[in-house]
């Protein structure tokens, strides 16, 4: 039998994965539950797109240009950075929980696993780097009054 | 060795309880089948503001009862309180169950009692005048059957399948009011009185108490908990931990420090009840089980490892160690990193990292707003603690994989701590810009502000959403519906987000702004060619000619509903395609200044080639044709 590449098991639990986001939006944060049910799959299920084609190519200036133009979008719907840090962090933790509830106990989950944290972790530090430029940007702001 | 949990536990009171059952319940169900199990651990903290623990926990596995009680009422009277309360409920528990009264009802008969008891005694007693207590309690009638009372704002909670879910509504006037629809939700969020109850045990003789069936399912962990823990956590963070520990104990443990961690303020008592929970651990879960087992220890062993290539990667001379010698700064930051990895990897929880990060974090950037030395930092950790994992993979490669997961996870933790710090900054000096701001007009280039195609008064809506009728609204949503179902066998992609948006535009009286951000995920998402573009705009056109049909098609009584909703949704039309439009013009203005540009060069270029064409067709001097310019 042909292994399954990452993107292809990816692929298999993202729609269980989505699903399970949808529903328990609230606990990510206050502000997504105050967000329509829509919104929020919208949103997840381009970062859900985005993390699979991540594992099938992975691209750290795609991610970078993702991660800036997912957090403008939703911060322009209201969202706090912290709370789309969160979301980044929540949904990698759901990657990881689906995959080991999902997929048979053994090495190949366990390296499947870890190029999702790897992935998660390179996802939240671009997003703090975001969140710096975005800083560094307001105290110019600041300065100019 | 690090110092273990008990020894490194804060020095303020704590009351402990842990119990593991596998008997059976006076209800004579077994609990000691294959398939179930009950394991449960308590714990009550006075918390880190408080003089006095105010809160009472009762932890019976042997009935299958676990209450936790928040008592209030002044110096002595809520202590006072919540232990008679405790007390009676607990003995009145025991009774009952032991003459086989319905589980049910014996619970809530338990909590009424105990609320008269306080009643009398405080009526007695001057000094324990109005006292009071919450009081949320726990009995299991089978394995698959657990009955909750509560009064108050003590909660119960539920995690299954890894979603926390709350099972009790507070008793508070806020809360009240907000179902009576004399408060929304926003305004209960920060009204002044949020924490006032509606109802206690003690506050008068008699006292309604509500009751709830929960059916269990295998690996179901519930939580009881006071104010004091969701009051100083999100729901976020206490999901993680109750989801994370593998045992009660750990995770009741983990409960009280993350509230202390949100402050503290006040006393916090949690219960934790699994439901099978350690068989799912032996089972589905064993790579989680042997890294705490195991893999805390092989992290630990490797200390010196981890340490020597902080050291060699220069961490002693970050600016964050400025000050300090170089043993120092390794001890201050790489071994105290270590350390907080290894108890976390003990307690399969990630509140020691947190912890260790945010004291880092905060102290860092109060005194400095550089953030190039934290990331540095962070990154030297990260290759010693990958440096770590490396050398276990020599022994063993899988275990090695199992534990580069959990310490990325703690890296990941880390990262959060220092967003979520900037989120606070940016938020802080945005607040700042705003109210210093000369004028709150938005500059002419803003793409909102500037609109390119004269909406006359689709601008400007005449039309709140507090003035929309039933009937309107009643109109739009079938519209959509139906446009919905119509379509249902295209498969434009984008259908269904115009759809969506235009709707909710039509039904919100501020549904631009939303459409600017409609219109930049439809365009912006996808790195657009013309096919895409055109598919989009197909979308909109599709969406808006069966929306607008179905609006007249709809049957209605009232022709002026009809007319409204059919204009606020052609309105609404107009505005997502209006956003678009300049979406896309806002995407190519580079492009297009360019072509611009070019236009011109070429045009200049064009004269002096026909300037030199005359000149070379007069046979003058070669040295006179002019030179292209660079």
């Amino acid at each position: 039998m042909i292994a399954r590449s990452n993107a292809q098991v990816f692929e298999s639990l993202r729609t269980a994965i989505l699903r399970t986001l949808v529903a328990s939006r609230h606990s990510i944060d206050d502000s997504f539950a105050a967000l329509a049910e829509e919104t929020v799959r919208r949103h997840f299920d381009s970062a859900l797109r985005q993390m699979q084609q991540h594992l099938h190519a992975p691209s750290q200036k795609a991610l970078r240009h993702f991660v800036s133009q997912w957090s403008a979008m939703l911060m322009g719907l209201g969202l706090v950075p912290r709370s789309i840090l969160r979301a980044v962090v929540t949904l990698g933790d759901l990657v990881v929980q689906t995959s080991k509830n999902t997929l048979p106990p053994g090495p190949g989950t366990n390296l499947f696993v870890r190029e999702i944290v790897r992935m998660n972790f390179a996802t939240a530090r671009e997003l703090v780097e975001v969140f710096q430029q975005d800083f560094v940007a307001e105290e110019q702001s600041h300065a100019q009054y | 060795m690090p110092n273990t949990r008990d020894d490194s536990a804060p020095a303020h009171s704590s009351s402990t309880f842990e119990s593991s059952v596998s008997g059976e319940l006076n209800s004579g169900e077994s609990l000691s089948d294959s398939n179930f199990s009950v394991q449960s651990a308590g714990l009550t903290d006075v918390g880190l503001e408080r003089e006095e623990n105010q809160d009472c926990i009762s932890v019976n596995p042997e009935l299958g009862v676990y209450l936790v009680l928040d008592g209030m009422g002044g110096h002595q009277g809520g202590a006072t309180a919540s232990r008679i309360g405790c007390e009676v409920a607990a003995e009145v528990m025991q009774h009952g169950l032991a003459s086989g009264r319905a589980h049910g009802e014996l619970l809530v008969d338990a909590a009424k009692q105990a609320g008269a008891r306080i009643h009398v005694d405080a009526n007695r007693h001057s000094e324990l005048h109005g006292m009071g207590t919450t009081f949320v309690g726990v009995v299991f009638a089978n394995p698959q059957l657990a009955y909750i009372a509560h009064v108050g704002d003590s909660r119960a909670y539920l995690m299954r399948d890894h979603r926390l879910s709350r099972l009790t509504e507070d008793h508070t006037v806020v809360a009240e009011l907000v179902a009576l629809g004399k408060l929304t939700p926003a305004q209960a969020h920060n009204h002044p009185h949020s924490s006032v109850l509606s109802r206690n045990l003690g506050g008068l003789h008699t006292t309604n108490v509500d009751l709830s069936e929960l059916h269990l399912k295998p690996f179901d962990r519930i939580l009881l908990c006071s104010d004091g823990l969701n009051g100083y956590a999100t729901q976020g963070d206490i999901e993680k931990i109750v989801d994370g520990a593998i045992l009660p104990e750990n995770a009741s443990a983990d409960l009280v420090e993350l509230a202390k961690r949100g402050g503290g303020g006040d006393n916090v008592s949690v219960i934790i009840i699994d439901v099978g929970r350690h068989n799912q651990s032996s089972n589905s879960n064993s790579d989680t089980e042997r890294l705490r087992r195991d893999g805390a220890q092989a992290w630990w062993k490797r200390r010196k490892l981890f340490l020597r290539v902080c050291s060699d990667m220069g961490l002693a001379e970050s600016s964050i160690a400025a000050g300090l010698d170089k043993s120092e700064a390794i001890s201050l930051l790489a071994g105290s990193y270590c350390e907080a990895v290894y108890h976390d990897l003990n307690n399969t929880s990630g509140v020691h990292v947190w912890t260790f990060a945010d004291s880092l974090v905060t102290a860092w950037l109060g005194k400095s707003s550089s953030y190039p030395p934290l990331r540095e930092l962070f990154d030297t950790l990260r290759a010693a603690s990958l440096a770590v994992c490396e050398d276990l993979s020599q022994e063993d490669q899988d275990f090695g994989v199992c534990l580069e997961i959990a310490v990325l996870r703690s890296l990941v933790v880390g990262e959060m701590v220092i967003g979520s710090q900037m989120s606070t900054r940016i938020q802080k000096l945005s607040a700042e810009i705003a109210a210093t701001a000369p004028s709150t007009e938005l500059p002419d280039a803003t793409f909102s502000g500037n609109p390119t195609i004269p909406f006359g008064d689709f601008e400007a809506r005449s039309q709140p959403l507090s003035d929309l009728s039933d009937d309107v609204a009643l109109a739009l949503e079938t519209s959509l519906s139906e446009t919905k179902a119509a379509l249902s066998l295209d498969h434009n992609p984008y259908l269904a987000i115009v759809l969506s948006a235009a709707n909710e535009s039509a039904l919100d009286h501020n549904g631009k702004q939303e459409m600017s951000g409609t219109a930049r995920e439809l365009y912006g998402n996808h790195l657009l060619g013309e096919s895409e573009l055109n598919t989009i705009v197909a979308a909109l056109d599709k969406a808006r000619v069966a929306q607008l049909s179905e609006i007249r098609r709809a049957p209605t009584t009232d022709s002026g509903a009809q007319r409204t909703a059919f204009y606020l949704l052609s309105s609404a039309h107009q505005i997502l395609f209006h956003a678009l439009a300049m979406i896309v013009i806002e995407a190519g203005k580079p492009t297009s200044d360019r072509l611009q540009e070019l236009q011109q060069e070429t045009e200049r270029l064009r004269l002096r080639v026909s300037r030199n064409q005359d000149i070379l067709a007069h046979d003058v001097d070669i040295d006179t044709v002019e030179e292209p310019s660079p």
